[in-house]
């Protein structure tokens, strides 16, 4: 790689301890200490990248600030990360800067909501990518990392300071990091990435605006039907327990469900299909009115669904494709999660993106 | 202390850097006598008797009119607006001490 | 710094006291927040450990810097 200047302006500070504080002081951290960009750490973390620095990747919103590979490298040495996570870094912003990702949205929002990374392909075993047990928490070097870099860009390039621009009421603890790899090795059905039409032995990024994990334990169910109902229970509380039609949500299937569902030769699509068919709630429950402003008016009704009628039963999920999963956790324990995304139909919606170095 | 003396330890900047053009800084005041100052205390051990000592010295040698004494509720974060407020609509001039 | 900076933004002329350890960090953060002009006027490092009577000798030895800082603007 040639010689590059770094552009970034530089602060003469006499030590990393005064650095640390300094970030601090600045408001450029996640309230957790960050590790202080030198030009030489940076420098460092550009060679995991053959691109060329100055590249523009994305603007950030909602200050669009532009997110350059250098830029992005500086804030992944600030979260810990290795220069060899640097591609999957830059591949998850190219995937949150995508007009149907309406990052603008999730940036600014009073929900909870915050993109979760989902690593797919050969590059969670070159990197190390938790896919197993304790999936969601802490322990792997890439999976904290890597979520929490692309939090940093979210914070210091969109200009999306908690309790400014974030509005988010409740936030959750995946805005520090939220990052996971697909278990493919346990899943008994095609990766998530191949579903969606890469190749296997492509690495990617999925990224989705999720709420926390919903947890569903589950130890009894024997039969597919059985345990894809107690699922589809939890499922219907996306949001709320009374917003139906909705849009994507992300069920994360443990290896043990996973095996129990498909011991019985249900494919992804039959457990979409009954999880459609079967989370529904009468029209009567769901309608405007006294009881309930905020419900669903008659002219905002799916064209077959027969308004006219009180008892017509009402999808929580506008289509079976709107429910995502991956299977991703350890093979022991009877758990799966689910987890609601962000607005319905076109607010925010899952973008994945091939990992490029 | 000079700088050369000093180590350097370099550090970026993580953000877009599309700050506005240097602010400029207040226009002086011709002298302090029958002025307003504001002293904002940042809550740190020994701050206060350090400004009281200021105190002592602007109201015999200098002649202010007043001396307003306000206190940040913790020195870890910028004052609360309406304290800045409250400052700066009363006070010609201000003193912040003392950092460490 | 940023209770400063905002202060001069306003028009009011501001000085701040901080001890010679907060020089460098407060020469960044000016520049971070767009005032490379606002310098901080220096103190002897530690005060924490001195004896009321030292702490108000501090004082005294800054306040004609401090005075100039607000009706000459002269750098510190």
């Amino acid at each position: 790689m040639s010689a590059h200047v770094l552009q970034s302006k530089r602060y003469p500070l006499a030590d990393p301890e005064e650095a640390v504080e300094f970030y601090f002081q600045q408001g450029w951290t996640d309230g957790l200490p960050i590790v202080p960009p030198t030009p030489a750490r940076v420098e460092r973390m550009l060679t995991g990248t053959q691109r060329d620095p100055a590249e523009l990747i994305g603007l950030i919103p909602p200050n669009h600030g532009k997110a350059t590979v250098e830029k992005i490298a500086i804030n992944a040495v600030m979260a810990g990360c290795l220069p060899a996570y640097l591609p999957v870094v830059i591949t998850a912003v190219q995937a949150i800067t995508e007009p149907q990702f309406n990052l603008h949205g999730v940036q600014c929002t009073t929900g909870p909501h915050s993109p979760l990374c989902i690593i797919n392909g050969p590059m969670r075993q070159t990197l190390e990518i938790n896919a197993g047990h304790n999936v969601f928490g802490p322990g792997w070097r890439a999976n904290g990392t890597i979520g929490r870099a692309v939090k940093l860009i979210m914070l210091n390039l969109g200009g999306a300071k908690p309790g400014e621009i974030d509005k988010s009421t409740l936030g959750h603890p995946g805005k520090y990091t939220f990052c996971i790899g697909e278990n493919e090795e346990e899943s008994p059905w095609e990766p998530f990435h191949v579903e969606q039409g890469f190749a296997p032995e492509v690495s990617t990024v999925a990224v989705f605006a999720g709420e926390a994990p919903l947890s569903i334990s589950d130890t009894t169910s024997r039969s597919a039907r059985d345990l894809v109902t107690t699922m589809g229970a939890s499922l219907a509380t996306a949001w709320n327990t009374r917003m139906y039609l909705r849009g994507q949500s992300l069920l994360v299937i443990g290896p043990e469900h996973a095996q129990t569902i498909a011991h019985e030769g249900w494919s992804k699509a039959d457990i979409k299909r009954f999880l459609y068919e079967n989370v529904r709630k009468p029209l009567r429950e769901l309608l405007q009115g006294p009881e309930w402003e905020l419900g669903l008016s008659r002219q905002t009704l799916p064209a077959w669904l027969d308004s006219g009628n009180e008892h017509a039963l009402v999808p929580k999920f506008s289509d079976p494709e709107e429910l995502l999963f991956i299977v991703a956790g350890g093979t022991a324990g009877t758990h799966s999660a689910c987890l609601s995304g962000w607005g319905s139909g076109f607010t925010s919606r899952m973008v994945i993106k091939p990992i490029e170095a | 202390m000079a700088e050369g003396l000093r180590e350097r330890y370099d550090v970026l900047d993580p953000t877009d850097e599309a700050s506005p053009l240097e602010k400029k800084l207040a226009g002086a005041v011709p002298d302090l006598q029958g002025k307003v100052v504001g002293f904002l205390d940042i809550s740190k051990p020994k701050g206060d008797i350090f400004l009281k000592r200021l105190e002592e010295l602007l109201t015999q040698r200098y002649r202010v009119a007043e001396v307003i004494h306000r206190r940040k509720p913790t020195y870890t974060r910028p004052a609360p607006e309406a304290l800045r407020e409250e400052l700066a609509s009363r006070c010609d001039v201000i003193i912040e001490a003392l950092a460490d | 710094m940023h209770d400063g900076i905002a202060f001069e933004e306003r028009h009011i002329p501001t000085a701040v006291l901080a001890t010679e350890v907060f020089l460098n960090a407060a020469r960044a953060q000016a520049q971070a927040l767009g005032m490379p002009g606002f310098t901080v006027i220096s103190v002897p490092h530690p005060v924490q450990n001195l004896t009321p009577e030292e702490v108000r000798q501090r004082a005294d030895s800054v306040i004609d810097e401090v005075v100039h800082k607000l009706v000459d603007r002269a750098p510190s």
